[in-house]
């Protein structure tokens, strides 16, 4: 963390030790690096296969052979939610990154140069926010097609256009400090402007749009999933599992319950992560 | 302010327009026929009657060319014909009224659930920051913010309806909230509770995230008004707490709330589809979700359209909510 700021530029050690000092941050940080690393290792952690049926030991309760039980098809459920997180971190690390990526190239072009690409960009934003949301994603899956890549495409679309207004209104403003007025004077480039001057100082606000974006995208992928139109069966995702859980409710909550517990867990963490980065960022927040 | 409204609602047309362009594309592109599934998605399509399909598709211009389609269709919207289902056999727009009742009431509900409940809550934790009822109530709000909708609905499903047989598991009464209101004095209070006993655990569900957003938001913005000069000076010149708070207070407060209720209301609207399948709620974005699962393509992009155009009137109301809160804004 010391490292990134220096790097970037930022003063070093206000945020982040504002951020390390709350419990709740460091707290959410464990369960997230946990989350990930099941994700990274879950071929080598998971008790079971993940698509292996056995139709004897079908919507069991938690047991020692399966400590969260067993689904319909009689799989082993905590397999299945270490697989899941796998799918549900992929999804939504790769689509919130290149979304902020992308607002951050579209935003930071519309705000500098203005004209032509502001112009055009601007609208086409218009248009996309003018959308409800959730509606637009059902199109837009209905049209390519329900599956993992596909959603993530439509994740991006749904997250880039008020990330990339939020960096052009800040690129709007930065752009006239004097700081920059004083890098043009002694002859930097536009590019350098940007990349040393603007970019950095708008990467607070982005980091605390990942952490939400991040629990957003890892309810959208369930939503989709659970709908039916994400990740299909009999791949665990944790929406295809939230699906499973709901045919069987009366029989075997557990199902909805474990995961529908990791969803919120997940998303919790990165809720509050974000939280606490505004926070961190935001220098009027008074200490409480 | 005539004006400013005016081009507001000029600046809305090309938006509208971009709108039915990519749904109309979008709907183009994902692969099924609405007429096959007319005909029955069981047949065989070779044994379809190709004469038959083809007058069919005609008759619903399904074969002109694409781009002609679309002019078709934006010239029609324009004179505010939204099309016909292909499917139900009636036109869009009656289709989509029929079920907007269900949806507003749902909507509106979880609204006044989380303004009612929200705003005076997060009153109350504000002038006791930092005490534990605060932290306690923060902790909670976040907790609902961050758990996922359709999840708190089967947990309340199993709890409420599988186990303990207070409430059904979903549908709408035979009648809606207001008229069972009406029905009153021929029928008592029956209807009444029955509307109430379907409505209130999708509206819960529905209304659980808003909730905590309007504590938080509530919370921080009278926190910091009670920081503002105004508030010393009227304590100063010996109000009392109450009039401060109700009077200097809130009233200042409530700006930032206002734009908040107005973007979620609209989000809302667009937002009810996942409550809606999971509690077989007969609301537009159910209406929506059957359209796009049968190809009706006029129904699906009905359904867009006009939940878009109320989702940017939403927008331009709480701008102009705004100027009325605050006489210090002024358009033009």
């Amino acid at each position: 963390m010391t490292a990134v700021t220096t790097r970037l530029g930022l003063p070093q050690s206000p945020v982040a030790q504002r951020v390390l000092s709350s419990r709740i941050a460091v707290i959410a940080i464990i369960v997230i690096v946990a989350f990930a690393l099941v994700a990274l290792f879950a071929g080598l952690l998971a008790p079971h296969d993940p698509l292996e049926m056995n139709v004897a030991d079908r919507l069991d309760g938690p047991s020692a052979a399966h400590p969260l039980g067993t689904d319909q098809f009689g799989r082993d459920v905590l397999t299945r939610l270490m697989y899941g997180t796998r799918l549900s971190f992929f999804v939504a690390f790769t689509s919130v990154a290149i979304a902020a990526l992308g607002a951050l190239v579209v935003g930071t072009v519309a705000g500098y140069y203005g004209g032509v690409s502001d112009f055009v960009s601007g609208r086409i934003i218009d248009v996309l926010l003018a959308f409800p949301p959730i509606l637009l994603a059902l199109v837009l899956i209905a049209a390519v097609g329900p599956n993992v890549f596909n959603l993530i495409v439509v994740i991006i679309v749904l997250r880039l256009p008020g990330e990339a207004r939020l960096v052009r209104s800040m690129v709007l403003s930065l752009r006239q400090r004097t700081y920059v007025e004083a890098a043009r004077c002694i002859g930097a480039d536009d590019r350098r402007i940007m990349l040393r001057h603007i970019i950095p100082h708008t990467l607070g606000t982005l980091s605390v749009l990942l952490m939400l974006g991040m629990a957003s995208a890892i309810y959208l992928e369930a939503a989709f999933g659970f709908l039916g139109l994400g990740a299909q069966p009999p791949d665990p995702s944790w929406g295809t599992m939230m699906r499973d859980g709901l045919d069987v409710l009366r029989r075997a909550p557990h199902l909805s319950l474990f995961t529908g517990s990791a969803i919120f867990i997940a998303s919790l963490c990165f809720n509050s992560l974000g939280d606490v980065l505004r926070d961190a960022f935001d220098p009027t927040t008074i200490r409480r | 302010m005539t004006r400013y409204i005016i081009r507001r609602l000029l600046a809305m047309i090309p938006v509208m327009f971009g709108i039915t362009l990519i749904v109309f594309v979008a709907m183009r592109i994902v692969p099924g026929d609405p007429i096959v599934v007319l005909f029955g998605a069981d047949v065989d399509p070779v044994r379809i009657d190709q004469e038959a399909l083809r007058q069919l598709r005609h008759s619903y211009g399904l074969d002109q060319p694409i781009p002609v389609q679309y002019w078709t269709y934006v010239t029609h919207l324009a004179s505010g014909d939204f099309g016909r289902s292909i499917l139900q056999h009636a036109p869009v727009f009656d289709l989509i009224l029929q079920r907007l009742p269900a949806t507003l009431e749902l909507a509106i509900s979880a609204m006044l659930i989380a303004v009612v409940i929200g705003i005076p809550l997060g009153v109350y934790v504000a002038v006791r920051k930092g005490s534990r009822i605060d932290r306690a109530t923060l902790l909670i709000a976040s907790f609902l913010f961050a758990a996922p909708g359709f999840w708190i609905a089967i947990m309340l499903i199993i709890l409420f309806a599988v186990q303990l047989h207070w409430l059904p598991t979903s549908g709408r009464a035979d009648l809606s909230l207001y008229d069972s209101l009406l029905v009153i004095p021929e029928q008592g209070l029956a209807p009444l509770l029955d509307a109430l006993k379907h409505l209130i655990l999708p509206a819960i569900t529905l209304s659980l995230g808003y909730t905590a957003v309007f504590v938080r938001l509530t919370r921080s913005t009278v926190l910091e008004a009670l920081r503002e000069d105004y508030v010393r000076t009227a304590r100063a010149k010996g109000l009392s707490e109450r009039t401060v708070r109700f009077r200097h207070v809130l009233r200042n407060a409530m700006l930032p709330l206002i734009t908040a209720g107005g973007l979620y209301f609209a989000q809302l609207l667009g937002g009810t589809v996942l409550i809606e399948v999971v509690f077989a709620w007969p609301g537009v974005g159910r209406l929506g979700i059957d359209a796009l699962r049968f190809f009706d393509y006029a129904l699906v992009q009905g359904v867009v359209v006009l939940t878009a155009l109320l989702f940017s009137f939403a927008n331009l109301a709480v701008d102009l909510a705004y100027a009325f809160v605050d006489p210090r804004i002024r358009y033009s």
